[in-house]
């Protein structure tokens, strides 16, 4: 989730109480924590498996496997951290076990449609796939931190954090995941400027 | 390194985010049914209450205390929290002044309890 997204949910009500009520079966605070979690859930799964579809099963998996665990959260306010490794590992046992589900080139096509017209539509998708084979010229620690930082927002620290590598490291795979990224889709995408 | 890549294309449009959102809550029906209809037992709610009846019983003793060892009465008929004790006079009289009993105060002390 962008951490523009984030603010839209920030509320006095905090992830802990949220899971505790949550473990009570209360099902308005479970889709608090899934709509808060999600993108950040889908980002790492894409890093991952490379695969929006493959990506989204794993995250429907991963939030069923938390609701059925929520006894093991300790740290209520910890629930995201949780949640992604999570969505990680659930994301490596598909991969391992190449258990993926390849869809059909119209299923994708369908489920991606954005209300837009079938034009826009249609661009998007063929961006998304080429990112996607962009992506998987990556290596998995690459993907991971061009997504949480490109996409999500991550600071170097924070995703240092997560991943429990240097940040100076995390600077490393950053720029070499980019410089691929760009060696590989060329002029379809725009780069931005930003402090980095 | 200054230049983002453009990313935004991957991520879950409002359309599909609404879907999966709608999927992940359908398949949590029946888990998040279970967890509304589990009976709490009676020793889960009392161990609910453990803490705070603990917290409060500390605040109480503290208190307790504190009266018993500043509310020593008029002066001369009592010394608080030794009379509440029931430390011998003499005793309580070594024990305030850190020294221990002469012979000499062995012998008037006894003196002075002998009926």
């Amino acid at each position: 989730m962008s951490r523009s997204r984030i603010s839209e949910y920030v509320t006095p009500e905090s992830d802990a109480r949220l899971v505790d009520r949550a473990r009570e079966g209360d099902r308005a605070a479970f889709e608090k924590l899934v709509r808060r979690h999600i993108d950040a859930a889908h980002t790492v799964a894409l890093a991952e498996l490379a695969d929006a579809r493959d990506a989204e099963d794993a995250v429907q998996d991963s939030f069923i496997t938390a609701l059925e665990r929520l006894e093991d959260c300790r740290d209520g306010a910890s629930f995201g951290a949780w949640l992604r490794q999570i969505v990680r590992n659930r994301a490596r046992s598909v991969r391992r076990r190449e258990q993926i589900r390849r869809t059909e080139a119209l299923d994708v096509a369908a489920s991606a449609s954005s209300g837009d017209s079938p034009y826009r539509d249609l661009e998007r998708i063929r961006l998304r796939q080429r990112l996607e084979a962009a992506l998987g010229e990556l290596t998995g620690v690459q993907r991971t931190v061009v997504l949480m930082h490109d996409l999500e927002g991550y600071r170097h620290r924070e995703i240092a954090v997560e991943l429990g590598i240097p940040e100076g490291t995390v600077r490393s795979h950053l720029f070499f995941a980019r410089r691929t990224l760009r060696e590989r889709l060329g002029d379809s995408i725009q780069p931005e400027q930003t402090d980095g | 390194m200054a230049e983002h890549v453009d990313l935004t294309a991957l991520r879950l449009d409002d359309v599909g985010r609404e879907r999966l959102v709608a999927s992940i809550l359908e398949r949590a029906e029946g888990e998040l049914a279970r967890r509304g209809a589990v009976d709490v037992s009676p020793m889960i709610i009392l161990s609910r209450w453990m803490r705070p009846a603990l917290a409060a019983a500390a605040v109480l003793a503290a208190v307790c205390v504190s009266v018993l060892a500043v509310d020593r009465g008029p002066a001369g008929i009592g010394t608080g929290l030794a009379d509440a004790l029931a430390v011998p006079q003499p005793a309580y009289a070594w024990l305030v002044g850190e020294r221990g009993p002469t012979v000499a105060d062995v012998l008037v002390a006894m003196e002075t309890e002998a009926p």
